[in-house]
């Protein structure tokens, strides 16, 4: 008997984490994240799903317009005020180790405190593995400020952790 | 290496945290249906990679190797491929015209009026405007496409048969021609 699974769990799994760190950084909410990326990715697979091939970057994309669409809405609001509100800082959106280095840390703490507009920029670089194209789509923005949003992030970045702080040689992991 | 690249390295090398069991969950109860739509095999466990492999190869020789036999044996097995070939060349093909001439009033594609009118004994003058017609045969729903832009569109392919019809009233002639057409319609869609 052959073994079927569906093909969306495996592109979840793949997709998932860097979509929720994508949807920490654009909900207004830490606890809307989840909800922002359940609505975005359900609504898409549902268009797509059917190839068994979706772009991450629609879902990015859906992500955006759909954080921008629940920020003005009045029903969104009342939901979010009935829930009890968590402080979710980004380092939460990252895997946990033991072996964390302090380097590490600084380097998310400096990526947390990073300006919204290059935080996101560098986040869909970085670990969304976008191209600037993609990024400049998703966020409706041109490829140079896209380009430019990058450099200053990663200099900021650069200046706000210096080399002085040295991690552990192994312990990439958070 | 430059600094900011040895940062870039550095950066990806910190690993988002995958979806919860719990949130996954709530995600394939959300997504219902769709979710098992597109479908993958999973390797059975009770075969073994090579000898999949090993069969699979098989599988696809196999029916190389009897095309491959198929045109050798009609090759040298029949005699009178150089016969045909010539009664080919000389009954058929020289009936055809030289060159596809290409005469709007005529109601037969490659044939001039003053051709047609030798050849069927219909006089040129005396033919009406010709009636058009569009008929539509079936839509056909191709599902959700990306367009250049990156953004979705449902796409609709239309297949049509265009009619002409010539009419000539003085020797009751009517020449039908009847041509197949396609057109592709793409509906934009909201991401969401």
């Amino acid at each position: 008997m052959k073994l079927t699974e569906p093909i969306w769990k495996t592109w979840f799994a793949k997709h998932g984490g860097k979509l929720l760190l994508f949807a920490r950084q654009q909900a207004r909410y830490p606890d809307d994240a989840e909800d922002l990326l359940q609505e975005a990715f359900v609504r898409i697979w549902r268009l797509y799903g059917h190839t068994g091939e979706v772009s991450p970057g629609l879902v990015y994309r859906a992500i955006r317009r759909l954080a921008i669409d629940w920020a003005r809405s009045l029903d969104r609001r009342k939901i979010r005020e009935e829930k009890v509100s968590l402080d979710s800082p980004l380092s939460s959106s990252f895997e946990r180790s033991l072996e964390r280095d302090e380097r590490n840390q600084a380097l998310i703490r400096a990526v947390e405190n990073l300006p919204k507009e290059q935080g996101e920029v560098l986040t869909l670089k970085i670990w969304g593995e976008l191209t600037f194209d993609e990024i400049a789509r998703t966020l409706d923005l041109s490829l140079n400020t896209v380009a430019s949003r990058y450099r200053y992030a990663l200099q900021k970045l650069k200046d706000s952790v210096p080399r002085e702080i040295e991690g552990k040689p192994h312990s990439k992991q958070l | 290496m430059s600094d900011l690249e040895e940062l870039e390295k550095e950066l990806a090398g910190l690993t988002p945290r995958g979806p919860s069991k719990d949130f996954s969950k709530r995600v394939e109860n959300a997504l219902g249906e769709a979710g098992s739509v597109a479908m993958r095999h999973l390797p059975d466990p009770e075969t073994s990679g090579d000898s999949s492999l090993l069969v699979s190869s098989i599988h696809f020789w196999i029916p190389l190797g009897l095309a491959a036999l198929l045109v050798l044996s009609l090759y040298f097995l029949n005699p009178f491929s150089s016969n045909l070939e010539d009664s080919y060349s000389s009954a058929t093909f020289s009936l055809q015209p030289s060159s596809m001439v290409d005469d709007e009033d005529s109601p037969l594609h490659g044939v001039t009026t003053e051709q047609l009118e030798d050849l069927s004994g219909v006089p040129v003058d005396g033919w009406l405007d010709p009636l058009t017609q569009e008929r539509l045969i079936r839509r056909i729903d191709e599902g959700i496409v990306d367009r250049a832009t990156g953004l979705p569109a449902r796409q609709y392919r239309y297949h049509f048969i265009d009619e002409t019809l010539w009419t000539h009233p003085a020797t009751e002639t009517r020449v039908l021609s009847t041509t197949p057409r396609q057109e592709v319609y793409l509906i934009d869609l909201e991401l969401y």
